[in-house]
């Protein structure tokens, strides 16, 4: 496990895990993962906290929120809850209510390729981005996938919502070519690395880019060992790589950074 | 800093290229800093310096230039630096040739017969997507037909163009059964679902791992396949090779298999020294 200078373990929280299983292993695979194997992974990898949404099939979402609320219940030093949203369902405010107001989930999860909508189409999705305004909460939604969820839509529904935190899981899946110009339109987009790779964060600002793995569709040791190795490599200051790594995410989630590996 | 890697693999990276000549998302009006003899030293003493320091066997390397440029400003089109690489590191470069698909079909194959009987290139890139044609197309046919002579593989970019998705390497793979395709990038994060179908229909397709990064599609593909089947790549050389090798170890298969992906496979297909 890597140190810094003084000898401790940086701060590291994945702002982008699973419980049950991903939009990207549940084709592919019957297998769910429990949140004893989330941090146990966590563990192995040094990650403190994480945030962490359900995932599997699109008629599995409300069974994903109870089983992230267990989660977070059990393990509330380590796991933040994100609750998966799908504007389809008649009582998808009720579901935000509930589990942002009532249960202490602090972020929103979308997924507009899995759940068949587009994010500039979707009316219900501007009753949702305002009550993520008006609980100062994240919203995290996947991203590179057309014709869904690309940079453009992405920066015309944060120029939208000026007030709300947009997190672009995955910055575009290394697939869309306009995730910078786009990002440096507006200020609250901020670009999560999970397969998409790393963007040093003086390119966007300060709090721009955060580290997330999306596991278990990959190898949360892999994900992390790359802002590693371009922290080694001087592509990322100390600065950089300690926000990158988890400092920024805590300050998004205005949560106290507290290393428990 | 890496985390918990405890073996040293054999590894052989599959997907290399040098930066030598146009290059995507470079204008051509810019020039070069250098000149033609100092960038090939700097690219000889780069890769050089990568192989040293993470323990890399091999690497098999071509040149973007060639793909880019429609109509090629030398005989081969930035080949040849990949030809002076090849001469400079000590049988570490497994030669990648990169052949003009827009010439004749027989300088096509003149040309690639040269590359492997002169410069000693023992494999062949091609890039669909950057240069625009699609790979099942009748304009392939000339490469393939020197690929099945020597019987040397073929890497293709795949990914999401539709000049390169995996029905296409199907296609190919199965009018030209004797060269082994592999699919560079095993269809990234889009194509994901093809992959598996396409290798069912041709067992001369193989995938390279760079650019995608879904576990349990690698999983599957070892399980159902073999990682005989399966070349490790990185698109560089680039720092993040600590970070790609992590990917292979982490995988829930055996050791073997991960010894098979990090550098056999390669070391099978292009007849390379292993230990």
């Amino acid at each position: 496990m890597c140190r810094l200078k003084s000898g401790e373990k940086p701060f590291i929280l994945d702002a982008h895990t699973h419980v049950g299983a991903t939009y990207l292993t549940c084709y592919f695979t019957d297998k769910r993962w429990t949140v004893e194997d989330l941090i146990r992974e966590m563990d192995r990898c040094g990650v403190d906290m994480a945030c962490v949404s359900g995932g599997g099939l699109p008629h599995e979402i409300k069974q994903m929120n109870k089983q992230v609320l267990e989660a977070i219940t059990r393990f509330s030093d380590r796991l933040i809850g994100f609750v998966r949203l799908n504007p389809k369902f008649s009582d998808v405010l009720e579901e935000l209510d509930y589990y942002i107001r009532d249960k202490g989930f602090r972020g929103i999860k979308l997924h507009p390729n899995q759940d068949g909508y587009c994010l500039l189409k979707e009316p219900v999705l501007n009753l949702i981005l305002e009550r993520a305004a008006k609980y100062r909460v994240p919203v995290l939604i996947h991203s590179g996938t057309e014709p869904w969820t690309v940079a453009g839509q992405f920066s015309d529904l944060a120029e939208t919502f000026p007030d709300v935190t947009i997190i672009m899981a995955h910055s575009g899946l290394r697939n869309d070519k306009n995730v910078l110009e786009s990002a440096r339109r507006v200020e609250n987009i901020i670009l999560e690395t999970s397969i998409g790779g790393v963007t040093p964060p003086r390119i966007l600002g300060k709090d721009r880019v955060v580290f997330g793995s999306d596991w278990p569709t990959t190898s949360m040791r892999s994900e992390l060992q790359e802002v590693f190795d371009l922290w080694d490599s001087g592509h990322l200051s100390d600065e950089e790589a300690l926000d990158v790594l988890g400092l920024s995410m805590a300050r998004i989630l205005k949560i106290n950074p507290r290393r428990v590996t | 800093m890496i985390l918990e890697r405890k073996k040293k693999w054999f590894i052989v990276d599959a997907h290399q290229h040098i930066q030598i000549g146009s290059y995507l998302y470079a204008s051509s009006l810019e020039k070069p800093e250098l000149g033609y003899e100092q960038l090939i030293s700097r690219e000889a003493e780069r890769f050089k310096k990568w192989f040293e320091k993470h323990g890399v066997s091999y690497g098999a390397v071509s040149n973007i230039s060639s793909m880019v440029d429609r109509v090629w400003r030398t005989k081969h089109g930035g080949n040849e630096a990949v030809a002076e690489l090849i001469k400079l590191l000590n049988g570490k470069i497994v030669g990648q040739y990169v052949p003009n698909v827009y010439e004749p079909p027989d300088v096509v194959k003149e040309k690639i017969e040269e590359s492997v009987k002169v410069y000693g290139f023992r494999g062949i890139k091609l890039h669909p997507w950057i240069s625009a044609f699609p790979l099942n197309h009748s304009i392939t046919y000339p490469v393939f037909d020197v690929a099945a002579k020597y019987k040397i593989p073929v890497l293709s970019h795949s990914a999401r163009s539709e000049f390169c998705t995996p029905i296409l390497f199907a296609d190919i793979a199965m009018l030209y059964p004797e060269v082994p395709i592999i699919m560079g990038h095993m269809g990234k994060q889009h194509l994901h679902y093809d992959v598996i179908p396409a290798m069912r229909l041709a067992e001369n397709i193989y995938v390279e791992t760079s650019g995608s990064k879904i576990q349990i599609l690698l999983e599957r593909i070892v399980k159902e396949f073999g990682a005989d089947r399966v070349l490790f790549g990185t698109d560089g050389p680039h720092d993040l090779l600590p970070a790609y090798v992590a990917r292979i170890e982490d995988l829930n298969i055996s050791e073997e298999d991960k010894e098979w992906i990090l550098g056999k496979t390669a070391a099978k297909l292009f007849n390379l020294a292993a230990p």
